[in-house]
């Protein structure tokens, strides 16, 4: 006849086997099982049985190469979530934008006053026009500051998130250029000059795939000094800024600009 | 281009730890998503879908996270979302306990040298623990399989640790009922009985 201690001993053998229990319970349980046949019996078989399903369960590797695939699976999706990650400092480009717009009509209106003498349309002179340069001197060319944050645009353009027309101030300064003829080698041949856009916020736009270069004129072009040892350098600068890949080299007085989004795809350096 | 190389910095670190914490557990996971799905096609992909949600979450996650746990359960999570998308039926709720018929001793077949019978019992082992309910199989697979704790299976499982403690008693005493007979058939446990 059973025992009624054995058997409400019994729900607590297979938390006693796997060391669930806590210590002076398990202590108590083992002094009674150490007495009582029965129990040990069927501790006994609960440890083969643990080892039993330990055996089975890891008796199979894995398929080869899954390791691999599912690393590249989590590479992937961190790529997507840098490309996906917004910028902080997007914002400003709209308050810059007001801040400049509203210094421009701050000094119009502050600015000294003609009247036209055909009409009433007051006429608003830049402080400059009231001291001109002397005939002989020539302005000197805008510099374009290529910057992080310029390069960062420029990305972004690339990838979609921002409308190619936030690359107008690199055309407008007269540094971005086109370039109808593009050096042999300078791209890949899997890549072919057709995926090529270039870059300005025409061509831009529409742009559904491919990857996209700028070229700049190297003479209004100011970059950042990592940048410039790279390019005295190897003759080629790369980074990876939010999933796409960036290459910079130059020829001539031409610098381009290369945004790739697949980092695996090679770029031959002129 | 500082700036490029603090935010790379970071990402790298980032991708380190989750390696580190998570990544590494995918033998485990890839074993479990086998007894859970059947196939290895679809545990791989449970695996690869149960990995790439938790990089998305791996940054909201506080720093006394029990990894182990954490992907466990979304892999638990993810397979059964499928199901349910699937219609596939399952057998979630505890079935009724079977009457233990634990006399049997398995020893014969564990101690035994590795030869056919051997891998015919370890066939056995993994058909039975495909005929219990998810909950008590999932309990049993990542306590014995996995090493898990009682207290990282009711994370997964979303119960008590004592519910956690009752499935795997009431999974073991199923799978010694369906393995004494198999080795009563062949007549193991009778040698043994008689031995």
């Amino acid at each position: 006849m059973p025992n009624k201690l054995d058997e409400s001993l019994r729900p607590h053998l297979s938390a006693l086997v796997d060391g669930e229990l806590e210590p002076l319970e398990a202590i108590a349980i083992q002094r009674h099982v150490r007495h009582n046949d029965s129990l040990g019996a069927e501790q006994r078989s609960l440890e083969q049985l643990k080892l039993g399903v330990h055996l089975a369960g890891t008796r199979d590797d894995p398929p080869l190469g899954l390791r691999a695939r599912l690393l590249a699976a989590v590479r992937s999706e961190a790529e997507a979530q840098r490309a996906r990650r917004p910028l902080r400092w997007l914002w400003a480009i709209p308050a810059a934008a007001a801040v400049v717009a509203a210094v421009t009509f701050a000094v119009a209106l502050s600015g000294p006053w003609f009247e036209d003498l055909d009409g009433a349309v007051p006429i608003a002179l830049a402080p400059a026009a009231l001291d001109p340069p002397a005939a002989t001197e020539r302005p000197a060319p805008p510099i374009y500051e290529l910057d992080d944050e310029a390069l960062i645009r420029l990305v972004h353009v690339h990838i979609g998130d921002l409308d190619p027309v936030a690359l107008r101030d690199m055309s407008s300064s007269g540094a971005l250029v086109q370039h109808g003829e593009l050096a042999d080698g300078f791209l890949d041949n899997d890549g072919g000059r057709a995926g090529v856009v270039q870059a300005s916020f025409m061509d831009c736009n529409p742009r559904q795939r491919g990857d996209t270069l700028a070229v700049f004129d190297a003479d209004r072009i100011n970059l950042p000094p990592a940048v410039d040892s790279a390019l005295e350098g190897a003759g080629v600068y790369t980074d990876v800024a939010d999933g796409v890949e960036i290459r910079i080299t130059s020829m001539g007085d031409r610098l381009f600009v290369v945004l790739r989004t697949s980092p695996a795809a090679s770029v031959s350096p002129i | 281009m500082a700036w490029f190389r603090k935010r790379r910095r970071r990402d790298r670190e980032a991708e380190a730890a989750f390696v580190e914490h998570v990544f590494s557990h995918w033998e485990g996971l890839f074993r479990y998503a086998v007894r859970l799905s059947g196939d290895e096609h679809t545990a791989e992909d449970l695996v690869q879908e149960s990995l790439t949600k938790a990089y998305r979450a791996f940054d909201r996650c506080r720093e006394d996270t029990n990894y182990r746990a954490w992907i466990f359960t979304i892999l638990r999570n993810t397979f059964l979302s499928r199901a349910r998308r699937t219609g596939r039926e399952l057998p979630l709720e505890d079935p009724v306990s079977v009457a233990d018929e634990g006399a049997a001793n398995l020893e014969h077949a564990l101690v035994t040298p590795d030869d056919g019978w051997r891998h015919g019992f370890e066939d056995e082992v993994l058909a039975a623990l495909g005929e219990l309910a998810e909950t008590q199989r999932t309990a049993v697979v990542l306590c014995d399989v996995e090493g898990l704790t009682y207290d990282e299976i009711s994370h997964v499982l979303g119960c008590p640790i004592g519910t956690v403690r009752s499935r795997i008693h009431h999974a073991r005493r199923r799978l010694r009922a369906t393995l004494a007979g198999y080795a009563n058939a062949r007549g193991y446990a009778n040698a043994e009985q008689a031995g």
